[in-house]
């Protein structure tokens, strides 16, 4: 593969010495490529392990954990999972409606926000900019005193869905954005510029072009928030006292204690989280080809 | 420098996200800075600055607390650990499957590697406290350490010279999530020509990584060390869930010294000073990152 492409006599003349060196490159390169895969798949092997004892420890009854933890017993104990269905599902409508809610204000909040920042050029910008990123920095244990105080007292949200979702739509704000301005920022402004010149108004720029063109960043976003909101525990369980509107996880975690101090197993409440889990799946089985354009375009950096 | 009027529509675009801020966030960090200069057991921060306003007693206190100063050592000693192990395992993975020849496979790792993303950090933590570190003789760690080389069994989490490196292990091989993704999204954006070059000078991987792949992420790096800084700073729920900050304090760290001195013992005056105290470091460190780590220079 040396720069010999200058001169084709010397090119065509492919000597026996050449083609023995292209081939041992050749074989060279694939042996890097197996070392490459064989490592890869071993990082597979331990990133899995959680998973693999979520599975395998959810179809245990607890006479099987005890003879056997670390590998999958037969018979496969199915029982567990419609005990903990009995369990699960009178919290699942509870922690939709707060993660759907919670997710779509984070995105709409966080695009309108961005959109300003990019698309607008009004007094103080770069102020308010960095007063909303500066929230990033400041704990979150220290504000949640003062803020359940003023959640429960002065809003009286308490046992509201509302108390869980509005802060937490604004502890997400500062991260969303981040990202979304990153990325609003790298959007073509000529494409803004034309269609204004086509007398388009913000409104009509912001819904078909920038959300259109936005779609990764944004299901990057979505999903993450998803994701959290799913498995928030401190502050949905300060605010939802009242057992009929608590959510999966706020229901699981005493649930698992309790179970895992009688049995010392996990099976039941295992067998809950796998259920618990389906749906993110199947959200991000869908939505995984977005998500991972998004992380991938390069909003993701300083 | 003049302003268009109709650019004055940009505040109304900002004001959910603005409003909600100033309510949900700027509100309460307000009380918890008044919080840090009274030394009341209520958690109101007018009543209590109104009836036991102690000035900066709380911080000097900070100053000669040595359970705080051991808990910002055993942070230091996190962050540290916890960004070269994270980075280094997540730069490797991008690198290895960036340099896959085939675009399926790379594809389907990629896919693969975030799966466990969903895995709810409840699970997370009980696999790791119940079985791969359980203090018990059935814990994976002590099965496999005593059939392979007769070791006793260990505590782990609950044994005070272990703990710290216990946690520190934690999540091995630390590179399930997003990060990888991040890196590969940096080395996808180096341009081919970058690497034809290489390829007539004849450098080889090692050279590649470190003067040409490394530099031309930046941009990226200073963003975990960011990140890093900013989320470690203030993060204690593996103290919360796995260690309770203990053995004896081996694994306390600032933020959660505060969650314990606000919650467990009420000084929710001295937990505020603390909190301020890890918001003022956190500031002056991500100043120092943001003036001093360069970021990528951009391609002509």
């Amino acid at each position: 593969m040396k720069n010999n492409g200058f001169n084709p006599v010397v090119q065509s003349i492919a000597t026996e010495e050449d083609i023995r060196i292209n081939r041992r490159a050749k074989v060279k390169s694939e042996i890097k490529q197996g070392i490459a895969h064989f490592v890869i798949i071993l990082l597979m092997f331990f990133v899995f392990v959680p998973i693999y004892f979520l599975i395998i420890k959810s179809l245990k009854d607890p006479s099987q954990e005890v003879s056997s933890p670390f590998a999958l017993t037969f018979p496969l104990c199915f029982e567990n999972y419609s005990l903990a269905w009995l369990f699960v599902k009178d919290y699942i409508l509870n922690t939709v409606i707060i993660a759907v809610c919670q997710t779509l204000g984070v995105l709409v909040v966080c695009s309108f926000a961005s959109y300003a920042f990019v698309r607008y050029n009004f007094p103080l910008k770069n102020v308010f900019f960095i007063v909303i990123l500066a929230f990033l920095m400041i704990p979150g244990t220290l504000t949640l005193i003062p803020q359940y105080g003023m959640v429960m007292n002065t809003f009286n949200l308490g046992n509201n869905y509302l108390g869980v979702i509005l802060p937490s739509i604004a502890g997400a704000v500062p991260m969303g954005v981040f990202l979304l301005n990153t990325f609003f920022s790298g959007l073509p402004k000529d494409l803004f510029e034309a269609a204004e010149l086509d007398g388009a108004s913000k409104l009509y720029s912001y819904m078909f072009i920038a959300i259109p063109l936005s779609v990764p960043i944004l299901s990057t976003l979505g999903i993450m928030q998803l994701l959290s909101a799913w498995n928030d525990l401190l502050w949905p369980r300060l605010i939802l006292q009242e057992e009929a509107l608590q959510t999966i996880t706020i229901g699981l975690n005493p649930f698992t204690t309790w179970y895992y101090n009688d049995y010392l197993s996990l099976g039941v409440p295992f067998a809950g989280y796998v259920i618990v889990s389906l749906p993110l799946l199947i959200i991000f089985f869908f939505a995984s080809k977005q998500f991972i354009s998004g992380l991938t375009s390069g909003a993701f950096k300083m | 420098m003049t302003f268009k009027k109709r650019d004055l529509f940009g505040y109304l675009w900002l004001m959910p996200a603005f409003l909600l801020v100033c309510v949900f966030s700027l509100y309460p960090a307000i009380c918890a800075l008044l919080l840090s200069f009274t030394d009341g057991g209520t958690a109101n921060a007018f009543n209590s600055l109104a009836t036991n306003f102690s000035g900066f007693a709380n911080f000097g206190k900070l100053f000669v607390d040595t359970v705080f100063w051991r808990s910002c050592l055993n942070l230091v000693i996190f962050i540290v650990t916890g960004l070269i192990l994270g980075n280094t395992a997540a730069f490797a993975l991008a690198e290895l499957i960036h340099n896959l020849k085939s675009k399926r496979c790379s594809g389907i790792y990629r896919f693969i590697f975030i799966l466990p993303m969903l895995v709810p950090s409840m699970v997370n933590m009980l696999i790791w406290t119940k079985i791969v570190f359980s203090p018990f003789e059935s814990g994976l760690i002590n099965t496999v350490l005593n059939q392979m080389f007769g070791l006793p069994k260990q505590g782990w989490y609950e044994q005070e010279n272990l703990a710290m490196l216990s946690m520190i292990l934690t999540g091995f091989p630390w590179v399930s999530g997003t990060s990888f993704l991040i890196y590969l999204a940096g080395l996808n954006n180096i341009p081919e020509s970058v690497y034809e070059a290489l390829e007539l000078d004849g450098a080889g991987t090692f050279k590649r990584i470190f003067y040409v792949d490394i530099p031309l992420l930046q941009s990226q790096i200073k963003y975990f060390l960011m990140m890093g800084i900013i989320g470690g700073m203030q993060s204690f729920s593996m103290q919360l869930e796995f260690t309770k900050g203990g053995p004896n304090y081996a694994t306390t760290v600032p933020g959660y010294y505060m969650y314990e001195k606000a919650f467990y013992s009420g000084e929710f005056g001295y937990a505020a000073a603390i909190g301020f105290f890890i918001f003022i470091v956190t500031l002056v460190l991500t100043i120092i990152n943001n003036k001093f780590v360069k970021s990528t220079e951009e391609f002509a």
